[in-house]
This record gives structure tokens, C-alpha cells and sequence, in this order.
């Protein structure tokens, strides 16, 4: 806890000081008397701050699980065992969310209950340990700013964009000639309800007039194929790029979503254990939203973890190892990071100048000779717009 | 065109309130002194109307209004300046004027808050200004008034507005009491150091005057008293002193009033002179020559220029004196020893021959002069020179004396026998008066004839300060040593509250100034229980807390040489060291048992069980939960406390209210651990289950 005059205080401080030497000069009892009682206010002012965040109790509300950019309401309750606080200040900073400042007018044992609104601002396991109180009591000279224990959590989802469809996936086999494209899961395997998520370009408008409900043409690959999102964790990628990695995790989230909308399972590899997790879409959010830079696995190593010809999307910043998975024909799309653009914050202004040949030395080319769609990720890019023309 | 509101405006009319009642407060500090309280009264009706202009145009501009504010702050400070250079000698009466008229015109500009708060600033200012004038101790009232209101003002800027203004009022109190005590405690603890000493000479107004009363000295005690001599005896007056007189007789008895007369601040305490006498008669003392020169200025301040028979003391220290007269004087101008400017109201003073400054009018209570002095402080070595000349003028004025009985001659040529300087002769026999004679203001009439000197010395051996100093100079002058009777008032008591030294009128007192070569004129007292202040004493209440510590301390040492007659003194400390100790261990126990009912009741069963197992040696380390500590308990201890744990948990973990019933099983069984301590082993121990945790 730290206590400190406030530039009233300090004025007041002042004053007391100029008194003195006034009534020193002067050998006049009074003038002592009235200095002496600005010395007393400044002596009850630290009083009051010294006691006053003691005996002050701060519990936090907060929902357990929110989405990146979503509002999220945080709840601080308050008491003190004995007496009033006045004109308390809780400075409230989660991790992962936008702090606040509430001023609660008076706190006494009956608890009293403040609410803020902030946002999720990054995705994350984030735990709240305390809350930073201010006051000044009622004399405002003294004041006291202490962190009062206040424990939480929230899981921060990452966000994701509701893509259409995934891009099709068609790199050169193994014997190095291009293959023949797939039909990518267009054949339509049948018919099945309305899921939360399903494209309405999906419906069948004509099942579902007879049967009175929605009903959603299912696919051939959706049946059968889980989605495998490779995320490339290695930390060395993302140094002074930390954002370059969050986008990576959102267009992973983009993808799993896709996947579990079209109704199959998605598998996520990390670069750290667990290697693979086949994860349902709110386990596989939980996933990205704890999963940080780690390990040293590449995409290469990840695609190995897989069933043989699995189809994979890569999210990664390493150009080179999606090329290397791509010439040995694995069925892949990929997404790129320009971790460049995010060091030097210079995405918006230079995408335009920069290709994207130029920023992988020529990688991405191959890549496109090799009919893996690529998206290419730069600072400032609206991800939701890269992610749809993906494979376009 | 559209109004833009200024920001941080301050719309709480009760905030504005309670800071205009606390400035109010300040203006009535400066207006309980007389010669401000017309323009106080002013001063505070336009603070008022300040106010409530503040208020209603709180949202506007108000330039025009600013722009007036400024020309009216110019003119104030021409003011202030012009008082200034018409009363230079004492700058807080312009002062004074300054601070209420800007306090004045801020309050016609109070938008925000931060403006309020300048005014309270403003407003201690002028409590600071009031201080440096108030003189008694009614003004500790208007501080703690004032206390009150500018922590209930602070506390309505702070007031947050969603807490309604039901518990302001409360809070303010609350405040404002602990600020009130808290400045108490630093007004005690503080030292005052003596600082800078800086000079003022606060005077009255310039008084016109007509009359000459200082060819003569006018008592208005003793009009008479020109006329007493011989064959005629004056009344003794129990409201002035006889002394204030040409004629000083011996032969009045009585006990003077303790009517206040004077307060003086003063840098150092001293002695207030007034008269000097040189012609010893046998039953009194009386001025052989009564004339005085004129001492004139145009302004207040008077230089004051004494005869030759007066020396510049060799080793001096100047003592800045204000006297406020309180009650009706003689025309007699008090001071310390030696003046050397005097300011006063008249503008003119006249010295007589013995250095005794007289005033034109009579002194009347609300009069304020000022006076330097050069006070004398002589170097040992030259208060015990024997060589020096004493000038001509001096051992013809200050050696006659009457036919004096022999054994007064004798008696000082006893006692001086030794030689040495007059100043050791002095001394010496000063000495033997204290040890011969006693004080007292009822002494036996003198019969007539007697030679008053003779008659204390050798038949009543007792008397006033009169008789003592006359005896002195007497004895003194018998062996050839120059000296003379001054009277005047003692130093006073110190009022530590105001710093002013009160003077009563039973204050008055008689002693002897002798000739020293080399040091000129050196005051001695020969009356028991009083000594002549000298340069090298401290100031009194200078530190309250150590004049607090030092009144204890004698305080118990009395009551420890009363309770322990017959045991060692020594002894009798201890004793009372001792109930001191059992005071403050009793104190501490006190405060313990009520934070022990803060707690709640089962808290406070759970802390008497701690401390009746902590008796008996089992301590519970902070590392152990009471449950861990409750386990490795020796068994007759175990359920008692087992059943105050469970209550004690439920309690404080549980969140559940313990119920009576509860709150008497635990008391119960903190009685059955009580019993059950009793027979437990030492930690450590081996028991019959096990052993005891070690402590």
C-alpha cells in the first residue's frame, strides 16, 4: 500500500510549512495554534489513508468464457469489516480485458456492488489475482492506492469468421506431377436438419418444404474427412510479431468453426503436447484460446502425427515447411503470416506494393504453382476478408 | 451567440455552505479584534453576497466581472501599500486589510471547486492573521470553531453526492474533532524554536496630546503621593503600587490585586522597569532631581537618549518589547533595561535622570507601545573586576544616605569584609538578606521615627520587596557602593497559549540597580523567591511537550518525597515509577479487551483460549492451522478445545452468525480448558497419551 499527499495535501503541506516559520519569527502562540492545525489535518488525512484500505474486502464476477472483442460485464463487490470508506476508487485490469475505473461513494459492511463494462481484448486463459484501490477519504489530502487480493478467470475465445467454404486442396502427388483436382467433397452424400451454423446456400429448399423444416444438403467429405488445422507454435516465428501468431490462432478458430458446421470433427496439432487433439467446436475454442508459442514441431513434423493422406490447413509463418509438405502431396491449404508486416507494422500501407511473392522469397508461388490455396496474413488486414477470398 | 459552460463547475450548494461558513469563521478571528471589526463585519456581509453571486453565475464567463475583480485587487494593494508606508513599524495592520478584501473579492468568483478550496485556503491566512493579533486565550475557541468548519467545509468538497447529505454533518464533526485533537497533539509536541526574531513594533494610533504630565509622575493610585513624606503617610491602595510614585513609602503595608495590566511579548524575558530613586530618607525613597528632558519625533518612533550617569553596557543583548495595556497605568513607560527606542502612540516621551521613561498621557487599557532595549549582560570576569572608576556623578547621586543608625554601618562593613567588586559585595550581601529575612506583605508597621532600614534588619527581620531592596542599597551605599531602588513589574506569567507574559498588578515589584565599573548599571534582587531574568534564560513554553514531561516529573517526585517521608527519595521514584508502569500496563490491557469485543464473542472465547494455552507454554506457530494445533493438544485439553475450534470455524468460515446458544457452549468450554490447562504438562513433556507439542 502506498500513501501519498495529494496535490492538496501538498499544498496544505506547504502552507504548514510557511506557517511555522511565521509563528517561529513571530513567537506568537496562536499562529502555532493555526499552523498546528494544519499539521493535524495532514496527520488525520495519513490516518485516514493508512487505515483505509484496511479491512476492505474486493470479490470479482466475471463470466467464464467470453469472445475476443465481445463485451464482457464485470461485477466487483465491496465491504470493509468495521466503519465507512468514502469515494473509493477500484481501478480494475483483468488480463485479456479493458480496464476500468468505477468510484464507489461510499463502502461500508453492507456489501455494496459496482458493475463495469469491458472488453475481451485478447485470447487467452487470463487470471485476475487483485484490484487496484485508490481513496482520498473525505479530507482529500492523503491518499492511499493499495492492490486488494480479488481472484478470477476468463477464458477469452479467440475470434473466428464464419467462412463459406473451406479452399480446395490439390498439391502435386508425391511422384511430383500435379494431380488431378478432387472433387473436394461437392458430391452430395445426402440430406440431413438444419444445424446453428449451416450456410443457408446450403438448404434444400426442397426437402425441406416437405418436410416442413430446414433441411441442409449434407457432403460427401463432411461425412467422412475431419479437418486437420496444423498451427505452427514454434515461438522463433512470432519473435516481436505476437500478433502475427494471434491472427494464425483466429484463422485456425475460422477454421474448426467451418469444420464444425459442415459436421466434421476437427484435429488440431500444436507444435507442444498434446500433439493432436480431435477436440468438438467449444473444446476446440478452448484449445486456441490456451494455446501459446511453444515447442519446436514443424508443420512437416505435425503433418506426420496424421493419418496417412490426411488433408491438412496450415497456419503458419514458415512458407518454406508448407512447401516442403506440398511437394511431398499432401492435400493442403495453407495460411501465411507475414511476421515482417506485424514487426514493423507496415501491413496496410505496403501490402498494396508488396507481393506476396516478394515477402516469401518465392514460396508462395510455388505454393500456387503447386494449387495449394495460400492466404496471406499482414498487419492490419481484415482477416475475415483474407480468409474469404482464400482459395479464390 | 451560445453560452459555454465552464468546466469542473461546482454544484453542490451545500459544499458552498459549509466553505462559506468556515470563511466567515475567519473573518469573525480578525473581528474579535476591536480595531478591525467594522471592516470585518463588512468584509463578511460582502463575502456573503460574494457567495451567492459565485453561485448563481457559477455556469457563466463572467468576464466582466473578472475584469472588475482585477482593478479592485490593484486598488487594494495600493491600499495595502500606502498603510504600509504609514505605519511601517507594524505591517499587520495592512496586512490585515490586504488579506480581507481579497478574501472579499475571491468569493465573487467562485465557479469550481478548486475555487472553494483556495478560499479555505485564504481563510486559514487570515486565522494566521488573527492569531498574530489575539492576546487572550478566548481565541482558542474561535480555532476550534474554526476547525470544526473547515473540516466539515473539506469534507462537503469531498461529499460524494450519491451518499444524500444525511451523514455530512456527522463526518464533518467526526473530522473536525480528530483534526481539532490531532493539532492539539502538534501544538504540545512542536518546538519553538526562537527564529529569526523579526521586528515589529505594533503601536497605537498616533494620539494627539495636549497635556504634560511627564514633568511629574501621575499615579492614579496615589494622586497624592508628591505630598507624603515625613509627617504625612499616604493609604495604601490595594489597585496601584506605590512604587509608580516620586515618593516610595516604606511604611505602606498591604497585598496588591491580581488585576491584569499589561501582556507583553518580549524576546526574552525580563524585568519591566519604571522608576529609579536615589534620595534614601529613612522612610522612604524619593527622586532628588525631577527634571526630564523631551524626547521628540514626527513619527512613533522615538530614539531614546539617557544622562551620562547611564553607561552603554559593556556586553548587551537587545530585547524587542510590545506592551498592551490592559488596565489604567501610571505615565510611567515600562520597559526592560536599557531602552534604546522607544515607539509610542505620542510620538514623544521624556527620560528622567535615572533612565525612567514618562509618558505625556496617563496609560489607558488598549494602548500599545513598543520598546528596544538593550538589556546588559556583563561577562563574569567583568562583574568581578575590582579596579574602575566610578564617575563623580554617579558616587555623589548614589551614595547619600541619612544618619544611619550604627549597627547598620557595622552590619555592612561585616558583610563585605571580604571585598572583592561592587558586584561581589552586592552579592554578598543580597545573600545574607535571602538567608536572614523573610518575605512577606504583611510585615509590622513601622513605628515613627524608625529608620525603616534599620527597623527590618535588626527588629522585624521581615518585609516586602521594599524593605529587602532598601536594605541592599542601603547596606550597599553604607560601604560605599553606588546603587538605587527601581520599581517596576516582574516578568508576568508566560501565557503559553498566547506567548504573551500577563502582568498583574500584584506583579509590581521593587529591587536594586548597582554600579559596576566597566558594566555600568547591574540589577540585583535580595528578595527571596525572585531573581533579576538575565539574557542567558531561555524563553519559557517553548516546548510544551518538554514543559509537560519536566511539570510530571516534578509532580512525582513531590509525591513521591510526600508519600515516602522517612524512606529514601530514591526509593519513593521507584515507587512511583512503578504505579506509572501498572497505569500503562493497565492502559494496554484495556485497549486489549476492546479489540478483543471488536472481534465478535466467539473470536474473543477463541483469543482467551489462545492465551490460556499460550500460558501454559503451548504457543501456536503461525505455520499451524488451529485444527493442526488443536491435534497435537495433550488430551485434557483437547474436547474443550475442540468444541471453541468448531464454533470458532463455523463462525468465521462458515458465514453463519453464531447463535447464543453457541456463544454460551463455547464459553463453557473455554471454562473446561481453563480447568483443563491447569493440569497440563509442560510442552514437551511426556504424557499419558503421547507427548506435548513443544512450545
Amino acid at each position: 500500500m502506498s500513501i501519498r499527499p495529494t496535490a492538496d495535501g501538498t499544498a496544505v503541506l506547504v502552507l504548514a510549512v510557511l506557517l511555522l516559520f511565521v509563528a517561529i519569527n513571530l513567537q506568537a502562540g496562536w499562529v502555532f495554534a493555526v499552523d498546528a492545525l494544519l499539521w493535524g489535518a495532514l496527520a488525520v488525512g495519513w490516518a485516514g489513508a493508512w487505515t483505509a484500505l484496511r479491512g476492505v474486502g474486493v470479490s470479482r464476477a466475471l463470466p467464464a468464457e467470453v469472445c475476443e472483442g465481445d463485451p464482457v460485464s464485470v461485477t466487483l463487490t465491496l465491504c470493509v469489516r468495521r466503519g465507512r470508506r468514502y469515494a473509493v476508487t477500484l481501478r480494475d485490469a483483468v488480463p485479456g480485458l479493458s480496464s476500468s475505473t468505477v468510484v464507489v461513494p461510499v463502502v461500508s459492511s453492507r456489501p455494496v456492488t459496482v458493475s463495469y463494462l469491458a472488453t475481451a481484448l485478447r485470447r487467452g486463459v487470463h487470471l485476475a489475482r487483485d484490484v487496484e484501490v485508490t481513496t482520498m477519504g473525505l479530507l482529500g489530502l492523503v491518499g492511499a492506492r493499495g492492490r486488494l487480493p480479488a481472484g478470477g478467470s476468463v477464458v477469452v475465445l479467440p475470434r473466428y469468421w464464419t467462412l463459406d467454404r473451406l479452399p480446395s486442396a490439390g498439391p502435386a502427388q508425391s511422384d511430383g506431377r500435379v494431380r488431378r483436382p478432387r472433387r473436394d467433397g461437392l458430391d452430395v452424400a445426402g440430406v440431413r436438419d438444419y444445424r446453428d451454423g449451416d450456410s443457408l446456400r446450403h438448404v434444400h429448399w426442397r426437402s425441406t418444404a416437405r418436410r416442413g423444416r430446414l433441411v441442409v444438403r449434407e457432403f460427401d467429405d463432411d461425412l467422412h474427412e475431419p479437418v486437420a488445422v496444423l498451427l505452427d507454435t514454434r515461438p522463433h516465428l512470432y519473435e516481436g510479431a505476437d500478433d502475427a501468431f494471434e491472427d494464425l490462432v483466429r484463422a485456425c478458430a475460422s477454421v474448426a468453426h467451418l469444420a464444425t458446421r459442415s459436421g466434421r470433427p476437427a484435429l488440431l496439432v500444436g507444435s507442444a503436447d498434446p500433439e493432436v487433439a480431435v477436440l468438438p467446436w467449444p473444446h476446440a475454442l478452448r484449445w486456441l484460446a490456451s494455446v501459446r508459442p511453444g515447442g519446436d514441431r514443424s508443420p512437416v513434423d505435425q503433418h506426420a502425427l496424421l493419418p496417412a493422406g490426411s488433408r491438412a490447413v496450415v497456419a503458419t509463418a514458415d512458407a518454406d515447411s508448407v512447401l516442403a509438405l506440398a511437394r511431398r502431396g499432401v492435400a493442403l491449404a495453407a495460411v501465411l503470416a507475414d511476421v515482417d508486416s506485424y514487426r514493423h507494422r507496415t501491413g496496410v500501407s505496403v501490402r498494396a506494393r508488396a507481393s506476396s511473392a516478394g515477402v516469401f522469397g518465392g514460396s508462395v508461388l510455388a505454393l500456387e504453382a503447386l494449387e495449394v490455396p495460400v492466404a496471406v496474413l499482414r498487419c492490419g488486414d481484415d482477416l475475415g476478408a483474407v480468409l474469404a477470398r482464400w482459395g479464390t | 451567440m451560445r453560452r459555454r459552460e465552464r468546466p469542473g463547475v461546482e454544484e453542490s450548494l451545500l459544499a458552498r455552505a459549509v466553505t462559506l461558513g468556515a470563511v466567515l469563521v475567519a473573518v469573525a478571528a480578525v473581528g474579535v479584534q476591536e480595531e478591525f471589526a467594522a471592516q470585518a463585519v463588512t468584509a463578511g456581509a460582502a463575502i456573503v453576497a460574494g457567495f451567492a453571486v459565485s453561485y448563481l453565475r457559477r455556469r457563466s464567463r463572467n468576464t466582466w466581472l473578472k475584469a472588475a475583480i482585477a482593478v479592485l485587487v490593484l486598488v487594494v494593494a495600493r491600499d495595502f501599500f500606502r498603510t504600509l508606508l504609514a505605519t511601517p513599524y507594524d505591517p499587520r495592520v495592512p496586512l490585515v486589510r490586504l488579506f480581507l478584501w481579497l478574501q472579499v473579492l475571491h468569493s465573487f468568483d467562485l465557479p469550481a471547486r478548486r475555487d472553494l478550496k483556495y478560499s479555505l485556503a485564504s481563510a486559514v491566512v487570515l486565522m494566521a492573521v488573527g492569531a498574530a493579533y489575539a492576546r487572550d486565550l478566548s481565541y482558542g475557541l474561535v480555532v476550534v470553531v474554526f476547525a470544526l468548519a473547515a473540516s466539515g467545509a473539506l469534507a462537503a468538497l469531498h461529499w460524494p453526492a450519491e451518499a444524500g447529505a444525511r451523514g455530512l454533518a456527522r463526518a464533518g464533526v467526526g473530522l473536525g474533532t480528530a483534526v481539532a485533537l490531532a493539532g492539539a497533539v502538534v501544538f504540545v509536541a512542536v518546538p519553538r524554536g526562537e527564529g529569526l526574531r523579526v521586528r515589529w513594533m505594533p503601536v497605537s494610533p498616533r494620539l494627539p496630546w495636549t497635556g504634560r504630565l511627564h514633568t511629574r509622575v501621575v499615579n492614579p493610585a496615589y494622586p497624592d503621593a508628591d505630598r507624603a513624606g515625613a509627617d504625612r503617610q499616604a493609604v495604601f491602595n490595594p489597585q496601584g503600587y506605590v512604587g509608580f510614585s516620586t515618593f516610595v513609602d516604606l511604611r505602606l503595608r498591604g497585598v496588591l490585586d491580581d488585576r491584569l495590566v499589561l501582556r507583553v511579548r518580549s524576546t526574552r524575558p525580563a524585568f519591566w522597569r519604571g522608576l529609579a530613586f536615589d534620595e534614601y530618607t529613612g522612610q522612604g525613597w524619593r527622586m532628588s532631581d525631577g527634571s526630564v528632558e523631551e524626547l521628540a519625533s514626527d513619527q512613533v518612533r522615538v530614539p531614546v537618549r539617557l544622562a551620562a550617569d547611564e553607561p552603554w553596557p559593556a556586553g548587551s543583548e537587545q530585547v524587542v518589547q510590545t506592551f498592551y495595556v490592559e488596565a489604567d497605568q501610571p505615565n510611567v513607560v515600562f520597559a526592560a533595561y536599557r531602552p534604546f527606542e522607544v515607539y509610542f502612540p505620542t510620538g514623544m516621551v521624556a527620560v528622567d535622570r535615572y533612565a525612567g521613561l514618562r509618558s505625556p498621557i496617563r496609560l489607558e487599557p488598549g494602548m500599545v507601545y513598543s520598546v528596544i532595549s538593550r538589556m546588559p549582560s556583563p561577562t563574569p570576569a567583568l562583574l568581578v573586576r575590582e579596579h574602575g572608576e566610578i564617575p563623580p556623578s554617579v558616587r555623589d547621586r548614589y551614595l547619600q544616605l541619612p544618619v544611619l543608625p550604627d549597627r547598620v554601618r557595622r552590619l555592612a562593613e561585616d558583610l563585605t569584609a571580604a571585598g572583592g567588586s561592587p558586584y561581589r559585595k552586592a552579592a554578598a550581601v543580597a545573600r545574607y538578606l535571602r538567608a536572614c529575612c523573610t518575605y512577606t506583605l504583611q510585615a509590622p508597621a513601622l513605628p515613627a521615627g524608625a529608620d525603616a532600614v534599620d527597623h527590618f534588619l535588626f527588629v522585624t527581620r521581615q518585609g516586602s520587596c521594599e524593605a529587602f531592596s532598601s536594605a541592599l542599597a542601603v547596606l550597599l551605599r553604607a560601604v560605599g557602593v553606588p546603587a538605587r531602588l527601581v520599581t517596576g513589574y516582574t516578568t508576568g506569567t508566560y501565557n503559553r497559549l498566547t506567548g504573551y507574559y500577563e502582568v498583574r498588578n500584584s506583579d509590581a515589584h521593587a529591587w536594586v540597580e548597582v554600579y559596576q565599573p566597566g558594566a555600568g548599571w547591574v540589577a540585583l534582587d535580595p528578595t527571596p523567591g525572585f531573581a533579576v531574568p538575565t539574557t542567558q534564560d531561555d524563553p519559557p513554553g517553548q516546548w510544551l511537550l518538554a514543559d509537560g514531561a519536566r511539570w510530571t516529573w516534578d509532580q512525582m517526585a513531590g509525591l513521591a518525597g510526600s508519600v515516602s517521608q522517612g524512606i529514601p527519595q530514591k526509593a519513593g521514584m521507584l515507587a512511583a515509577l512503578a504505579v506509572a508502569a501498572a497505569a500503562a500496563a493497565g492502559v494496554v490491557r484495556a485497549v486489549r479487551v476492546r479489540s478483543d469485543r471488536a472481534r465478535g464473542p466467539v473470536e474473543q472465547v477463541y483469543a482467551s483460549a489462545e492465551r490460556v494455552l499460550r500460558r501454559r507454554g503451548y504457543h501456536r506457530p503461525a505455520h499451524l492451522t488451529p485444527r493442526e494445533f488443536l491435534a497435537a493438544l495433550p488430551e485434557p485439553a483437547r474436547p474443550p478445545a475442540s468444541e471453541i475450534l468448531r464454533v470458532f470455524e463455523a463462525s468465521r468460515y462458515g458465514r453463519r452468525r453464531p447463535t447464543a446458544d453457541d456463544v454460551r457452549a463455547c464459553r463453557e468450554a473455554l471454562d473446561a480448558l481453563r480447568a483443563a490447562a491447569r493440569r497440563l504438562p509442560p510442552p514437551g513433556v511426556a504424557s499419558p497419551r503421547g507427548r506435548a507439542p513443544a512450545a
